[in-house]
């Protein structure tokens, strides 16, 4: 594994607001808020922080993207995504990130800017073709 | 030209078939019995077998070449499309969904997002954009590139016109090749579309082409494939530009020909034409040919097969000369074409199994015997100069025996006729040379003077591209006659990306590749002078073109070269004087994907940005499954990883240590939360 080396509940919650867009003072009083409301959050465990973080915002993901297929690590990755071109560390208030939900019109705005890079596949299956060389060889070959 | 519908039956068919072949068997019979009236008396009879069975497979291709050409003036001359397809109306609306594909394999980003912009904006003049999806069908497998992909991709699709899908889709493995890209497409998304357009990473299609194409399938229900013939564009070195030219003189006259007697039996060339996803899927799983390459193994010319395929279904095949708006890029050198074609002439070697498999339409066999004899006509030109000179020396080496042993009344007198052999050798060289004339009629009457530089330009242009072709054959006959003798020694090649781009050939590149060639050029010119010297005005352009290979590869690469040429009016072609939106729009583009392309660094690079590395993780379940990852390669990436988190230490990662650390999200995304910190 790649090592870990943010152990404290602050290091991952400034680290995840961080890779979300916010910064500055506002990144330094948002972790100091929300460090103080996270009680839960008491290990020391870098790896199960990040998985208690993660479980989070999972939720936040089902409920901006309801309708949506993708498998959990896909659908944290498109939240992220629609998060940062949506300029949600503008968007959000303190209270919406205690309360961990989100506007409405940032809610649509990043529902607007769901990336799709493929289709959803609809599989058929193409018949095997042969080259008959001679009238020795099988036609299925 | 007005498109109206011009039925066809097959007896009409037939005849066309009939007069082509018919003529190339009757002036090859004709040009046979004159060689072997030529040939000197005195000559061995196992000697004078072989030169007029070399006489008849050699002539009988230019024959082929000639009288094809003279048919495809004829129908240009007389301005009538080619019938047996109904054409659209200008407000046919689609009803259909095409999908375009661009299959790409460690193609520089840049260039290929760039000319994917450009035909979705052209497609959105056509106001029917909606009709079509864009797929980018990656089997990149330098993990540098494919995050350059991805992240480009991601920034062609803010800039896509509204109401238009652009896709992204690496495969892991790259099983077939190409084709095996597109049966995966195929697999997994064929059922949504009823068309799809295939393109090469260098192709450019104009909207109004596609749309056309579309239009095309829509109203002929029965058709599987339609080709237009792309013209090369956009290249500045001297060899490009010949090129170039030689496509938009010549080439109308040749693919008019081809459409002539092919009809609806035509062939596809892999890219920049339309197929029925349907018909493709019903019958183009390419079998895997029995034995070891090159012969056997995946087929690796999949085109000419799918098209037999296809036929052998039932379905029609289409060269439509008069779908204009359709380009491509010409190799940049005389290697790169080298290097191009010894791929090709694997591919088209192995099409001999093809060609003699049961249940194939015969036009389609004649497809893979031209294919075929495009190389094997290489080393058949090769023996019968071989042969001719080893006659010549034979008879001034050793004299004729005028007296033999045995008694005779009259003296052994040899029989050479000298006029014959000039009139023949004149007559192939007509044959060679006045399909070209013929190809610059049709182009000064289609075309401007303004918009080709004047009306000596082109005439001076065919004279040098003659000139150069002259001395340029006989280099590409030595490259391909040991391409053809390493393939039947059983000498595979890898199937490389293709360089496109114009760096010039160096002085020791052209003499790694050049330096047997003139060697034995030289060589030949001293033995024609010292003993057959009757012969060697008429070998010079072929050993003249043999010892000048390296200067002439070295020199025809070049841009500076090239741009010399196109200041002194030559080898220019409209395209360049009155240049097409899309073409102009696709450079305009490209240095300004350049720019935005700064994920030059790989997986350091892609960390770094949030929303990349979000957008990686994201795209991995269509890219996926993981291909095999050796659990020591993933350690050894983790460990250089960890160095360049904790102390800045720049990464020199393997190819398959990036690879690994891109297919494990939970890697990236620890990674990216670490770098926050920095």
């Amino acid at each position: 594994m790649v090592a870990l080396k943010l152990l404290s509940k602050d290091d991952v919650i400034t680290a995840y607001l961080k890779s979300f867009g916010f910064q500055g003072e506002r990144l330094a009083s948002i972790v100091a808020t929300l460090s103080a409301d996270l009680t839960s959050f008491s290990s020391d465990d870098g790896e199960v922080l990040i998985q208690r973080v993660d479980a989070i915002l999972l939720k936040l993901a089902r409920y901006v993207f309801p309708h949506s297929h993708l498998k959990n690590e896909q659908l944290l990755a498109q939240f992220k995504l629609c998060f940062l071109r949506a300029k949600g560390a503008e968007k959000c208030s303190p209270n919406d990130l205690k309360s961990l939900s989100l506007s409405k019109e940032l809610i649509e705005e990043m529902r607007s800017l769901f990336v799709i890079n493929a289709p959803l596949c609809h599989y058929l299956d193409m018949p095997d073709q042969s080259l008959d060389y001679s009238s020795s060889e099988s036609a299925h070959d | 030209m007005i498109n109206r519908f011009v039925p066809i039956s097959n007896q009409q068919i037939r005849r066309r078939r009939f007069w082509i072949f018919g003529l190339v068997l009757f002036s090859t019979l004709l040009a046979t019995l004159k060689w072997i009236a030529v040939i000197p008396s005195d000559t061995l009879f196992l000697t004078k077998l072989f030169m007029i069975l070399l006489f008849i497979l050699t002539f009988s291709w230019i024959a082929l070449f000639f009288w094809s050409s003279l048919f495809g003036f004829w129908e240009l001359a007389r301005r009538k499309n080619g019938p047996g397809v109904h054409w659209p109306s200008a407000d046919y609306g689609l009803s259909s969904k095409t999908a375009l594909l661009m299959p790409i394999y460690n193609e520089s980003p840049s260039n290929v997002f760039a000319n994917l912009l450009a035909m979705a904006e052209s497609l959105e003049k056509t106001q029917q954009a909606s009709h079509f999806d864009i797929f980018v069908l990656s089997d990149t497998t330098q993990p540098k590139i494919w995050i350059e992909e991805e992240h480009l991709w991601y920034e062609t699709k803010k800039l896509l016109p509204d109401g238009m899908n652009i896709f992204y889709r690496r495969r892991p493995k790259n099983i077939a090749r190409k084709s095996g890209n597109i049966e995966d497409f195929c697999h997994k998304w064929g059922a949504l579309y009823d068309y799809m357009i295939v393109l090469d990473a260098d192709s450019l299609l104009e909207g109004k082409t596609m749309l056309t194409m579309a239009q095309l399938m829509e109203l002929n229900a029965d058709t599987g494939i339609i080709q237009a013939p792309p013209l090369c564009v956009n290249q500045n070195s001297f060899f490009s530009r010949i090129q170039q030219f030689a496509g938009k003189v010549y080439g109308p006259i040749v693919s008019a020909g081809l459409a002539y007697w092919q009809v609806s039996d035509s062939n596809y060339w892999g890219h920049n034409a339309i197929i029925r996803v349907k018909a493709f899927m019903q019958c183009c799983k390419l079998p895997i040919l029995k034995g070891r390459a090159p012969f056997g193994g995946p087929i690796l010319s999949h085109d000419f097969v799918e098209a037999a395929l296809i036929s052998r279904g039932g379905w029609k095949a289409w060269l439509l000369p008069e779908l204009d708006g359709s380009y491509e890029e010409s190799p940049p050198s005389l290697i790169d074409f080298a290097v191009r074609d010894r791929r090709w002439c694997q591919g088209n070697m192995q099409h001999i199994k093809v060609l003699i498999s049961k249940a194939i339409h015969p036009v389609s066999r004649i497809h893979f015997t031209i294919g075929i004899m495009s190389y094997l006509s290489s080393p058949l030109w090769l023996c019968f100069l071989l042969v001719g000179l080893m006659v010549a020396l034979g008879r001034n080496i050793f004299p004729p025996e005028y007296f033999p042993t045995t008694y005779t009344l009259f003296p052994n007198w040899p029989i050479f006729d000298k006029i014959g052999v000039i009139s023949l050798f004149v007559f192939s060289m007509f044959m060679l040379i006045f399909p070209k004339i013929l190809g610059l009629i049709i182009f000064l009457r289609n075309n401007k003077p303004k918009n080709y530089g004047g009306f000596l330009a082109p005439i001076k242009s065919t004279c040098a591209e003659i000139i150069f072709s002259a001395l340029s054959a006989p280099i590409m006959m030595m490259f391909q006659s040991k391409f053809v003798f390493d393939i039947f020694i059983g000498n595979s090649v890898a199937w490389n990306t293709q360089n496109r781009d114009a760096v010039g050939t160096s002085w020791a590149t052209a003499w790694h590749h050049h330096k047997w060639h003139a060697l034995l050029g030289l060589l030949t010119t001293c033995i024609v002078w010292k003993y057959a010297h009757d012969l060697f005005w008429w070998m010079l352009p072929i050993t003249l073109g043999l010892m000048l290979s390296m200067p002439i590869s070295v020199f025809s690469s070049r841009e500076s070269l090239g741009l010399k040429a196109k200041k002194k009016r030559f080898f220019i072609i409209p395209e360049e004087i009155v240049c097409p939106d899309i073409l102009r729009r696709a450079l305009r583009l490209r240095p300004k994907f350049e720019k935005l392309n700064f994920l030059k660094d790989g997986v350091v690079s892609l960390i770094a940005d949030n929303e990349l590395t979000a957008l990686h993780i994201l795209m991995l379940e269509v890219n996926g499954p993981a291909p095999d990852i050796k659990p020591q390669v993933l350690d050894a990436a983790k460990i250089k990883l960890d160095n360049f988190l904790y102390h800045k230490l720049i990464p020199s990662f393997e190819k398959d240590e990036e690879i690994a650390l891109l297919y494990h999200p939970e890697i990236l995304k620890k990674a990216n939360l670490i770098l926050q910190f920095s």
